[in-house]
């Protein structure tokens, strides 16, 4: 049948090449086939690689893979089966580049596990940061993998700015002949859903490039779709590896091939991500990139803890910061890392798996008429719903998915109206806990049905407060209450709320997510500049304690804003002591409401325009952190005109002087 | 900047200090300076009290309140502005309830300032009243003190809104230069506007005596009304202060003046007192006294209240003469190394009365005269309405501690507002803390009467006799002198002894009862009958037996008592009151006449443990 088709369309072959294929073929099973076809594909798409002048070569070494590797053949082609719909075009020995631009590190996290599992399989890959990827060498790669995060209204993460600008600008060079694929993580309860994402798909596609396979969009429980995902990659890229690599030498074992298979099923049974302590089950690395290995930030990553392996810690200490009255409750939190063997940097945060309150979840229950006791399945264990509702699922957050779900459910106009309309859609999603959307109905549901609409729980991320020269084995946060009332009940925060109502000796499940873009000057000389407003003091706090156990001659001024003095000057006795000790050298204050015109951080750097100027000529660092809305972009139109008008520039310059400064992370922006 | 930094350094320093201290050294009478704190500039000897040296380097009242009130980083001023500003006529305080919290919450305490405006013999315009109203609700608090000293009080005033607040007040031509200090502060006088022309002449006196007794200094211009202007004429060498001096006076100096028949202002409780005397409604002259003075300190026998003693007359056009020339007395021999024992008190305690009047013989020049006869017969006000000589109405109100405030149906405050808004006389403040609507028209009487109805403002009858005699101190939370509640307790505990009167039928009796939160005196409480001195939360010094009009000091009688144990007391005086009363007679005498103490005119009448130590 092989042979009638071949000879149907096979027209630029000549009969003995038909024959030849015909033997080759023979007896290769449906599966071989399928993989043979992606393989030959890819051969074509990218022919001058592998020297495809001699066709019956090319057949030769076909011809080897019936003998070898059936089995891996057979492995592989179960993995692809799985996948979302993979070009076929895609089987060739290409260097893969993983791309990762994350703001809170999930999207790191992601591209990490990737680079470990193709370094586990011995396949030669690179890491990169967008942060520290030069955009001009797009066009040198061969096959890139993108991972990225959508922040906002639909904004690429700060260290993807660069490169999303890039593709987008006239500078973007043609991609033909590249290959890429995308993954990009979100949140669908805001309006630009992974936009970034779609961004960098679309653009690449539109530069020329080929898509391996369509984009994964992950909402904020992105961890199974993200490690299928990851096994396409894997899948696409060995496939390919392994047929170049029958070129030169045949020897990849099978052996290998069966641990990556076992690595696979640990993945999809358990949900983990593979730790880095697999290290001394890889034969070697290859590109080793400043990301992994070596590097200060990633200091705090060498313990065995992470995300999906959180540390139990016992709360010490939970403290209300702010006074009576204050419109904005702040809490101070004091975790014990104890022997925990977890290191942080000042400027990382740490991650807070929440657990919801025992109110939220019965009400919950009650307004199901469940009593808790079902029995649910999560990741393959068998649990009742309370536990679940409690651990595992979303009761602070709603997903669009769930609003769809009610309406089919209760055909409500409202709801129904709401699923179609965006930004009613947004203002229900901003607005609503999942019982108060129940409320008003009344929903015949299985305990199963019912957490399948439900979003996975995720960790909060906190800037870490505190640095380990000042505190050791403690770990401080500073927590903002989220909490609102609404029709006469208390709606909070998941994670703030339990961290607000920790009392010594509670415990929480915490990891630390480095993050190197936020990190005081090696050179403690260096004058820094802190600005930051709310909970946005956190680093400083912890920047401050670092430079003063280090006596760093550097000097530094903290720019804080917040409602009131006397009730939100968030750690005003430290700061006090700071400045007494000169371990502070300057405070400016905004309090917005203690005054008729409200007053914010960018008008005390107005008032210091000259003096802001001068340091940063003088090489200070500058820091921002905040609410992305209010900090973020307000201060950073402010520093712009700051720069445009004491040095005299035009805005186009400025824009140009800050994003120098901030490619030599002098300005780094911590903003959520 | 590195000027900031190192002013905030200052005030953080006290911060901590204040906070580690307890109570009782938080009181201003603080010991010998050290041997740090004495200025090497300073021409001063050593061991002086520390603000003789604060004093010595102010430059005249200046010191570095401005770089304080340009500090943002902390709600207070420097430790040493906090001295000077008192004689700005403010004090810094905190919120003492929330001050444990706030260190735990990491936040500094929670300061404000009082602030005390100057109003000689308590007399205050309708556009006095209404601006003191206006900045009441914009910089303070929401109400305004009535003070025993017949002055305005704002509390709760953060930092950053002194100096509006100020403005607000020159505006309307108040002030509070010398409100406080160790200078001469506010001159009282009787405010009362009915019984003749010559009482109007007398209030002339006082406001002459205050203004004449106040600190030239521009620094209070300069400061607070942005008053460069004066700055050209008033560097501190240009300075001069003919009657302080750079280093002004060892302590507070009070004076009032009284009229007879009227101790309202407790003329024997004030180191300087002029009692009118008036006959056939013609002003003579006044009586001098010197020495009285209320503060004392729980466990220190050298300190103790004292009654002022009459030393001779003068005519009204010697006044400011013998007003000018006490002070500078006091300026030179008051005590300077200790300023527990700096009140002219313990000046004239020391040298003598004759010693005295030698002299301010000598610097005047000429001697008094004997002192006239007076009669005293009541040291409270009289209620309600009242006709005055001139045919005009007077109306004097209930004020429950001097609190000007809306509370429930009883909008005081709102109402007090409406009155001034058409009101064309003016507003008279009491030494009992109450205040006077004074010189309304006939015509306008009906109208504030509409609006007293209105509000539920209450003009005395509707409460107990006792009331009308009871007075306390502002105490806790804001003063940081106070160890035990004064004003916020007082009510709850006079409904008590309200009850007790009226269970031994003695609910009409006329008694005075007082309480303060510190042994410092504000509410005069050792000229009460019924006299509560705060010694720890909860816990009182009790003193009887003093004179009804004030013209005999209390003795203690039993110390740090709490409520049940005073009732008890109370219960069982009241009933032997009741029983063995002569006709007439007051409980203070009465308590004295039957031995439940007996007053020995000497330090153990203040201080019980020497009266145990006399007893055993």
């Amino acid at each position: 049948m092989i042979a009638n088709l071949l000879q149907e369309f096979a027209a630029p072959l000549s009969s003995e090449q038909v024959n030849k294929v015909k033997d080759a073929l023979g007896d290769l099973s449906l599966e071989q086939v399928n993989w043979l076809s992606g393989y030959l594909a890819g051969l074509a798409a990218t022919g001058a690689a592998v020297g495809l002048k001699d066709v019956s070569e090319v057949v030769g070494q076909a011809q080897t893979l019936t003998n070898a590797q059936s089995n891996a053949a057979q492995a592989l082609g179960a993995a692809e089966a799985s996948q979302p719909s993979v070009n076929p075009k895609a089987a060739t020995n290409k260097l893969s580049t993983i791309l990762y631009g994350s703001q809170t590190g999930n999207a790191r996290g992601v591209a990490e596990s990737l680079y470990q599992q193709l370094q586990s399989a011995n396949i030669e890959a690179r890491l990169v940061d967008m942060a520290e990827y030069n955009p001009k060498q797009l066009k040198k790669e061969q096959r890139v993998f993108i991972v990225v995060s959508t922040h906002g209204e639909g904004e690429p993460p700060d260290d993807a700015l660069e490169l999303h600008e890039f593709i987008h600008s006239k500078k973007a060079p043609d991609l033909n002949g590249k290959e890429f694929a995308v993954l990009s993580l979100g949140d669908s309860s805001y309006e630009y859903f992974c936009k970034t994402g779609q961004d960098f798909d679309q653009t690449l596609a539109s530069l020329g490039a080929t898509r391996l396979f369509e984009r994964v969009d992950c909402d904020v429980d992105y961890q199974q779709a993200s490690t299928e995902w990851a096994e396409s990659v894997l899948a696409l890229v060995k496939q390919s590896s392994e047929s170049a690599a029958r070129d030169t030498h045949t020897e990849v074992t099978h052996t290998e091939v069966t641990q990556t298979e076992a690595k696979q099923a640990e993945i999809s049974q358990k949900g983990i991500t593979p730790n880095q302590d697999d290290e001394s089950n890889r034969p070697h690395l290859s590109v080793v990139t400043p990301d992994v290995a070596g590097s200060r930030a990633h200091a705090s990553a060498v313990t065995s803890f992470n995300k999906f392996n959180p540390y139990t810690a016992e709360i010490l200490d939970v403290i209300s910061i702010t006074a009576r009255g204050s419109s904005k409750p702040t809490f101070h939190v004091e975790i014990d890392l104890e022997d925990s063997g977890i290191q942080y940097q000042p400027g990382d945060a740490l991650g807070v798996w929440p657990v919801n309150q025992s109110t939220l979840v019965n009400e919950t229950l009650s307004l199901l008429s469940f009593t808790g006791e079902e029995l649910v399945t999560v990741e393959q264990q068998t649990k009742s719903l309370k536990d679940a509702l409690t651990q595992d699922f979303e009761l602070t957050q709603v997903s669009p998915g769930f609003i769809k779900w009610l309406a089919e459910q209760t055909k409500d106009d409202q709801l129904i109206q709401a699923a179609t309309d965006k930004s009613m859609l947004n203002g229900l999603l901003a607005n609503s806990q999942v019982p108060e959307l129940l409320q008003s109905f009344n929903i015949s549901v299985t305990a199963e049905e019912f957490v399948a609409q439900l979003r996975r729980i995720t960790p909060r991320l906190y800037s870490i407060a505190s640095s380990q020269q000042e505190v050791e084995e403690e770990v401080h946060l500073t927590v903002g209450l989220v909490s609102e009332q609404r029709n006469n009940t208390s709606r909070n925060g998941a994670a703030s709320q339990l961290l607000s109502e920790f009392s010594t000796g509670d415990m929480a499940r915490v990891f630390v997510e480095s993050n190197k873009h936020f990190k005081l000057p090696d050179d403690s000389n260096q004058k820094i500049i802190m600005i930051g407003a709310g909970t946005g003091i956190a680093p400083y706090r912890g920047f401050i304690q670092q430079r003063a156990a280090q006596s760093a001659k550097g000097q530094s001024w903290l720019i804080f804003g917040n409602p009131n003095f006397a009730t939100d000057f968030l750690y005003q006795i430290e700061w006090q002591q700071y400045l007494k000790k000169q371990q502070l050298s300057q405070i400016d204050l905004a309090f917005s409401r203690d005054q008729e015109e409200k007053v914010y951080v960018q008008h005390k750097l107005l008032e210091h325009a000259k003096q802001f100027n001068q340091w940063l000529q003088q090489g200070a660092h500058i820091y921002l952190c905040g609410d992305k809305d209010r900090i973020g972009k307000s201060v950073e139109q402010t520093i712009l005109q700051i720069i445009a008008s004491e040095q005299q520039c035009s805005d186009e310059q400025a824009k140009q002087i800050l994003t120098d400064l901030k490619r030599e992370g002098r300005y780094q922006k911590d903003v959520y | 900047m590195s000027r900031t930094n190192n002013h905030s350094s200052d005030s953080v320093n006290t911060v901590n200090e204040k906070s580690v201290v307890g109570e009782k050294s938080a009181v201003d009478d603080k010991t010998v300076v050290t041997e740090k704190a004495v200025s090497n500039e300073s021409s001063l000897p050593k061991g002086l009290a520390k603000n003789e040296y604060i004093k010595d380097q102010s430059q005249y009242l200046r010191g570095t309140i401005k770089q304080s009130l340009a500090n943002f980083v902390t709600g207070e001023v420097a430790e040493n502005d906090q001295q000077l500003i008192k004689f700005h006529g403010i004090y810094q305080q905190d919120d003492r309830d929330l001050r444990n919290e706030r260190k735990k919450q990491k936040l500094e305490p929670l300061y404000s300032f009082m602030l005390r405006a100057r109003v000689p013999a308590g007399i205050a315009t309708p556009q006095q009243w209404l601006t003191m109203d206006r900045i009441a609700s914009d910089y303070g608090n929401d109400t305004i003190r009535l003070t025993t000293r017949q002055a305005f009080q704002l509390h709760g005033i953060i930092k950053k809104n002194l100096r509006p607040t100020m403005q607000a007040m020159d505006k309307v031509l108040l002030d509070s230069i010398a409100a406080c200090g160790d200078v001469n502060r506010n001159v009282m006088c009787n405010p009362n506007p009915v019984e003749s022309k010559a009482h109007k002449e007398v209030y002339q006196w006082a406001a002459r005596i205050s203004e004449h007794l106040l600190p030239k200094t521009k620094a209070y211009h300069e400061i607070w009304l942005n008053g460069e202007k004066y700055q050209a004429d008033a560097s501190p060498e240009n300075t001069k202060e003919p009657i302080y001096g750079k280093h002004y006076l060892p302590r507070k100096f009070k004076t009032v003046v009284a009229i007879p028949p009227y101790n309202d202002v407790d003329v024997f409780a004030h180191d300087l007192g002029f009692i009118a005397i008036i006959k056939q409604g013609k002003l003579l002259g006044f009586n001098v006294t010197v020495g009285g003075g209320m503060g004392m300190s729980h466990g220190d026998p050298e300190t103790h209240p004292r009654v002022a003693d009459v030393v001779g007359f003068c005519f009204p056009q010697q006044v400011l003469a013998v007003a000018e020339q006490v002070v500078k007395i006091q300026r030179d021999f008051g005590n300077r190394e200790q300023r527990k024992l700096a009140r002219f008190k313990y000046t004239i305690a020391k040298h003598g009365v004759e010693w005295f009047k030698q002299q301010l013989n000598d610097r005047l020049g000429w001697r008094l005269l004997n002192a006239q006869p007076f009669e005293f017969t009541s040291n409270s006000d009289r209620y309600g309405w009242i006709k005055g000589f001139d045919g005009r109405w007077n109306l004097n109100l209930y004020i429950e501690n001097g609190r000007i405030k809306d509370e429930g149906d009883y909008r005081l405050r709102t109402g007090l507002r409406e009155i001034a808004k058409i009101h064309q006389g003016d507003f008279r403040l009491t030494a009992n803390q109450n205040l006077i609507i004074a010189a309304i028209d006939e015509s306008n009487k009906a109208v504030i009467e509409d609006l007293i109805t209105q509000h539920n403002i209450k003009t005395g009858d509707e409460v107990s006799i006792l009331r009308r005699h009871a007075m306390a101190c502002v105490s806790l939370p804001t003063c940081s002198l106070g160890m035990a509640e004064a004003e916020r307790y007082m009510p709850s505990l006079l409904d008590k002894v309200e009850q007790l009167l009226s269970d031994h039928g003695l609910s009409e009796q006329p008694i005075t009862m007082r309480m303060t939160g510190c042994p410092n005196g504000c509410a005069r409480p050792y000229i009460a009958e019924i006299g509560l001195v705060g010694k720890g939360p909860g816990k009182y010094n009790l003193f009887l037996g003093a004179g009804h009009h004030g013209e005999r000091l209390g003795v203690i009688y039993r110390d740090n008592i709490g409520e049940s144990e005073i009732l008890s007391i109370l219960d069982e005086l009241f009933e032997q009151y009741k029983n063995n009363a002569l006709e007439r007679e007051s409980f203070g005498d009465f308590v004295v006449r039957t031995g439940v103490v007996t007053p020995s005119y000497q330090a153990q009448d203040f201080h019980m443990e020497l009266q145990a130590q006399k007893a055993s």
